[in-house]
């Protein structure tokens, strides 16, 4: 073989070997970016549980007032037949902790010897979920009674 | 120095300054961030004593006002006011995690301190809550 054609089959050797190193390079950052992207994502949901987690006690929607004094106690008449929508994937459920009572979800029928209150849910079934959540004051406008509870938010990736 | 030498020194140059990048870089990418759960944890501290001082122990009678009353040695819906401890206690474990560490303490004539953080690292307080002009209420939280 001459000296010419053992360079060809060199340089050919090298841009093989340099492709397939180019190749795994350009797999490896799309797999970065894809993992990046589902990392902020997670970030994100997780972001926007907490937000919900420190606004909603405080919302309107479900908080005590009386004769527009706002209390920090979410009122239990309210999140009764409540239904949040348009929150993504996740699951929020209040929950009487103490004193305790049966462990049987609220509707109007047996209230108030009932322990929890589901005011949104929309399930994902594959991927993991996280799950966070804060105490909360419960009041019970029949009673005039405040028990304690828990916020619980169920996100779903 | 012949030319094989220089490209060599040349490589092992490259070498160390990908290392070096390496070195500074990876502690920043393996960081967890804790931004989330440090705020949690001081939203949980606020909003847990909230929750025990507005509970009703007993005819519209607050855990804040047996507090009060028990300053004062007369306790309106417990029988003693050692029970309140109890009380505050189970509480709080009914509605925190086990693998958070608490102090509820209610600094006054007659100091109340449930729970103990002091092996925490990273301890996270809540606003402390004045009940009169010398008693104050205090949440203090940790992860294990």
């Amino acid at each position: 073989m001459k000296k010419a054609q053992s360079q060809i089959h060199e340089s050919i050797i090298v841009i093989f070997i340099f492709s397939i190193i180019f190749a795994m390079a350009l797999f490896g950052v799309y797999r970065y970016n894809t993992l990046s992207v589902q990392g902020i994502q997670k970030d994100i949901e997780e972001s926007r549980s907490l937000s919900l987690l420190n606004n909603l006690p405080g919302s309107p929607l479900i908080q005590q007032s009386e004769l527009g004094n706002e209390k920090e106690a979410v009122d239990t008449l309210k999140i009764l037949d409540l239904e949040l929508n348009g929150l993504g994937f996740r699951t929020i459920e209040i929950t009487q902790t103490y004193p305790e009572v049966d462990k049987v979800e609220c509707n109007s029928d047996n209230y108030p010897g009932c322990n929890s209150y589901i005011i949104y849910n929309r399930v994902r079934q594959t991927g993991n979920k996280n799950v966070v959540s804060i105490p909360v004051s419960l009041y019970f406008p029949l009673t005039k009674e405040v028990k304690v509870g828990k916020l619980t938010i169920t996100t779903y990736e | 120095m012949n030319k094989g030498q220089i490209e060599s020194v040349g490589l092992v140059l490259v070498v160390v300054v990908i290392v070096i990048l390496l070195v500074f870089t990876l502690p920043f990418l393996l960081k967890e961030d804790t931004r989330n759960s440090d705020s949690l944890l001081s939203a949980k501290a606020d909003a847990l004593r909230v929750s025990v001082l507005s509970y009703t122990l007993c005819n519209e009678v607050s855990m804040k006002e047996e507090i009060l009353n028990c300053e004062s040695n007369a306790p309106e819906c417990l029988e003693d006011c050692g029970k309140l401890e109890d009380e505050i206690k189970n509480m709080i474990d009914s509605v925190l995690e086990p693998n958070i560490v608490y102090e509820f303490k209610v600094e006054g004539s007659k100091p109340i301190i449930i729970g103990d953080t002091s092996s925490c690292l990273n301890k996270f307080s809540s606003a402390s809550q004045p009940l009169s002009r010398n008693l104050k209420v205090e949440v203090s939280l940790c992860m294990k």
